[in-house]
């Protein structure tokens, strides 16, 4: 090893850069990936978006009741909700107002504690929909309550509201249980808090950094509707494709005068435009993760190549000693496995410190603490293994070498 | 040629080693230019916005309430009209909406079809240089006049009326009658500001939003003329910030200027309506990328070029005992590892090319956070024109000779300060 120092530094320097390069691009991907498999708070599967659009007076179809339209337009799409509730493969359907996921509005408020004495406040994204929001999403509560009391406690005008991280502090969310709040600056209604559901993400690649503030839609006050929701829907399981063909062949049936139903958008299309971006940094972290490796193979390949060709007596000598094929491979690897060690901690080191300098500050708390030690941990794995595969092949030319032939070549 | 038949006879010596130099070479050049030509796409001029470093685009306008509130988002078509218009330098603006959308979209006997829609003045068909099929574009007239008009690109007109003219034709959008004046060739999504499916005739001035003096729903592009700088006009729409700020002060209210009007590489950067756009972040993200890219493999195939040279240490002797010179040894040894490098770096770029037309779905994201695309608009690949210009070739000739001179330049210095008699004698 000491002949071939120079051949051996550049190798742990490029160790070093290699490391510390995959320890940063594995780190976010784990992160990443540790968030994604987090519960969502909600269930995606065969869950559709249909937009509410109304005719205006541009339109030769417009029907107007003079000053009454609007009240027309509300009743007509209330029509269109019932319709749409009997239908054979509808299971529920509601209105929403940004209580759609991966819809990604940051539109929220604050809860604050009717009672001036009482310091409880809770922020969070603010979100309307209709009670049956419960049975399309499959909202689970952790307080023991079950979806019928939730869909109750929106329709009785309170409030459900999500639990979720507060990072750096205790946060009680149970402590907000039946009391009353009022929304925003907006002192001239309280609303009670009726429940707790289980962290709701916007979508799954985000932490629960924020909490939800859950509103009911009441359907039975037309008067306090307009046409401007969105209504999302559950079809009957495996059903969504069998409910896409009926809604395209029957568009007549979701037009009621000036209102009509339109672009029927399954949450997984949405789902994919949302997290496209990161669904997009992920394969390219782990892809130049990809390349640096092959560089590094193609590297170790081409110097041990050389390495075993200058070795081919010494190698002789061993094997006329008595050294057997594992043991001279092991030799070589072991070389080499020093050499990863030691750029490994140099480059983990210095991944740490630029982590605990530029990365932590900003992402306290939003990964696990594990992930880093688990980003290290794979890091070393996976250049252990391309190690291993760039030795192998010069290692095994050295096994064929017979002894007699090289020594006589010397 | 004496290079070609050198180079022949070490390639046939060491045959893994050379694969080994080639494909190490032809991965970085590939990563490389992989990384090149899509940073490209953000910036590159192609139809319809051939004159993409001319254009300008200003969106948003961001509003501090004193310590009450701040909002932020789209212009109102006052604030448009002056933030923006007559500015010296200015050849041309034009006023369209800010939020494009989808919309249902029907040809009479057809069925209704989803299309992307984008609500632009007369202007518009100044500044982007769309190829028109058929017809014409709706004027400034007609669209000032509130002209139910419309221009369809051809991948729209096709998806709504197959092989039918639809030029001169009505057609329903959101159940309102319109004329469709023209048919132009369809751009790529991935020229985020001009593409649409259906371009309809608007007029900013019909849609001021009378609540909010300053917020509204209008953007801006402004085309500059062949002599002016971007800072300037810049500059301008800054002072006209501060100018406006000293009037509303008294009210406690601010503008807050983030840099617009935006040029591409801010446009591609920007990052929502309340901050600079950072387009300096992902530029030096770029260059690191690179310095990696060439650092890595140089590394590699210094060590692969040193062990080669070891082996014709008596060679370079007896040259050396011949007259040869060290500069002359040096040029050799880089002449020689340069062709090498440049097979490599064409396959590199080849293979680049190759992989960004095929799989650049995958693996680029052109459209960013506040993407509204949808199906397959969001798969869109790049055509070979976005990707590859004459520069592009250049480039790769440039990092073959960085990586040449990185990963041969030491050891063919050491090789040729070797004495003569003693490298004779090993």
């Amino acid at each position: 090893m000491r002949h071939e120092w120079r051949g051996n530094l550049w190798l742990i320097i490029e160790l070093i850069i290699v490391t510390a390069i995959i320890c940063y691009l594995l780190f976010t991907t784990i992160g990443q990936i540790s968030i994604i498999c987090e519960n969502k708070g909600f269930d995606d599967e065969d869950v559709y978006q249909l937009m509410v659009k109304t005719v205006n007076d541009e339109s030769p179809a417009y029907v107007s009741d003079g000053e009454n339209t609007e009240s027309m337009n509300v009743a007509d799409m209330l029509t269109l909700m019932r319709r749409l509730r009997s239908h054979p493969l509808v299971e529920s359907a509601a209105f929403s107002a940004n209580a759609t996921p991966y819809t990604l509005s940051w539109y929220g408020t604050n809860l604050v504690s009717e009672k001036t004495s009482d310091s409880l406040r809770y922020n969070g994204n603010f979100r309307m929909a209709s009670p049956e929001i419960v049975d399309v999403l499959r909202l689970k509560g952790n307080d023991g309550k079950t979806s019928e009391d939730y869909k109750k406690v929106l329709r009785e005008n309170g409030l459900l509201i999500s639990q979720h991280r507060y990072f750096g502090g205790d946060f009680d969310d149970h402590a907000f249980v039946g009391k009353n709040f009022y929304i925003g600056r907006d002192s001239t209604a309280v609303y009670k808090v009726g429940g707790i559901l289980e962290e709701i993400k916007r979508m799954a690649y985000e932490s629960t950094g924020r909490g939800m503030i859950l509103q009911g839609v009441d359907e039975g006050r037309p008067d306090k509707l307009q046409t401007d929701f969105e209504i999302i829907l559950r079809v009957k399981k495996g059903e969504g494709k069998h409910f896409e063909e009926s809604f395209a062949n029957d568009k007549k049936s979701w037009k009621q005068r000036n209102v009509y139903l339109s672009q029927l958008t399954s949450l997984k299309n949405l789902k994919k435009g949302v997290e496209r971006a990161d669904d997009v940094q992920i394969r390219i972290n782990i892809a130049f993760v990809g390349f640096l490796l092959m560089i590094i193979f193609l590297g170790l390949l081409g110097s041990f190549w050389f390495r075993v060709q200058q070795r081919k007596s010494e190698i002789a000598i061993r094997k006329v000693t008595g050294a057997t094929n594992p043991e001279i491979f092991r030799r070589l690897l072991s070389e080499v496995t020093i050499l990863l060690i030691v750029g490994f901690i140099l480059g983990a080191g210095a991944y740490y410190y630029f982590y605990k300098k530029f990365v932590a500050p900003d992402i306290e708390g939003y990964y696990a603490s594990w992930v880093l030690w688990v980003d290290f941990g794979v890091t070393y794995l996976i250049m252990q293994l391309i190690i291993i595969l760039g030795v192998w092949f010069p290692a095994y030319k050295a096994m064929k070498i017979e002894p007699a032939l090289a020594l006589k070549e010397e | 040629m004496n290079y070609i038949r050198q180079i022949w006879y070490e390639m046939r010596q060491q045959p893994l080693v050379t694969w080994v130099t080639i494909g190490g070479t032809a991965l970085s050049i590939f990563l490389v230019m992989a990384f090149y030509m899509t940073s490209q796409v953000d910036t590159v001029e192609t139809a319809p916005e051939s004159a993409r470093s001319r254009i300008l685009v200003n969106k948003y306008v961001h509003v501090s309430k004193g310590e009450q509130s701040e909002s932020s988002g789209s212009m109102s078509y006052n604030t448009a009209r002056r933030l923006n218009e007559n500015i010296d330098g200015i050849e041309k603006i034009s006023y369209f909406h800010s939020w494009s959308d989808y919309n249902d979209v029907s040809a009479e006997g057809e069925s209704e079809v989803s299309l992307m829609t984008k609500n632009v003045d007369g202007a518009f068909w100044d500044i982007f240089d769309f190829q028109f099929t058929e017809g014409r574009p709706f004027t400034q007239n007609e669209a000032a006049a509130g002209m139910k008009k419309a221009v369809i690109t051809d991948k729209a007109a096709r998806k709504l009326a197959g092989n039918r003219s639809l030029s001169g034709k009505m057609i329903t959008v959101n159940q309102i009658p319109v004329e469709i004046t023209g048919v132009v060739k369809a751009g790529s999504p991935l020229l985020k500001e001009s593409y649409a499916d259906l371009y309809m005739a608007w007029d900013a001035t019909g849609n001021m939003n009378k609540k909010d003096e300053f917020m509204g729903n209008t953007g801006v592009y402004l085309l500059m003329d062949r002599n002016a700088k971007p800072e300037n006009i810049k500059k301008e729409v800054e002072r006209r910030y501060k100018e406006w700020n000293s009037q509303i002060k008294k009210d406690s209210m601010e503008l807050i200027y983030h840099q617009s009007p935006f040029v591409s590489e801010e446009v591609a950067n920007s990052r929502g309506s309340n901050n600079d756009p950072d387009a300096e972040s992902p530029q030096k993200k770029r260059y690191l990328v690179y310095l990696i890219l060439l650092l890595l493999p140089a590394i590699n195939l210094s060590g692969m070029t040193r062990s080669r040279l070891r082996q014709r240490v008596s060679e370079i002797g007896v040259r050396r005992a011949f007259g040869a010179s060290k500069t002359k040894i040096i040029g050799q040894l880089l002449g020689e590892n340069l062709l090498i490098s440049l097979i490599g770096g064409i396959i590199g770029l080849g293979l680049s090319i190759a992989f960004i037309l095929i799989f650049s779905s995958l693996f680029i994201d052109y459209f960013g956070f506040f993407s509204m695309l949808e199906g397959d608009d969001l798969n869109s690949t790049p055509t070979f024109g976005m990707l590859f210009k004459w520069n592009t070739f250049l480039f790769t000739l440039l990092f073959c000779f960085v990586l040449n001179l990185l990963s041969t330049g030491i050891p063919a210095w050491k090789a040729s300060r070797e004495n003569p008699a003693e490298a004779i004698k090993s």
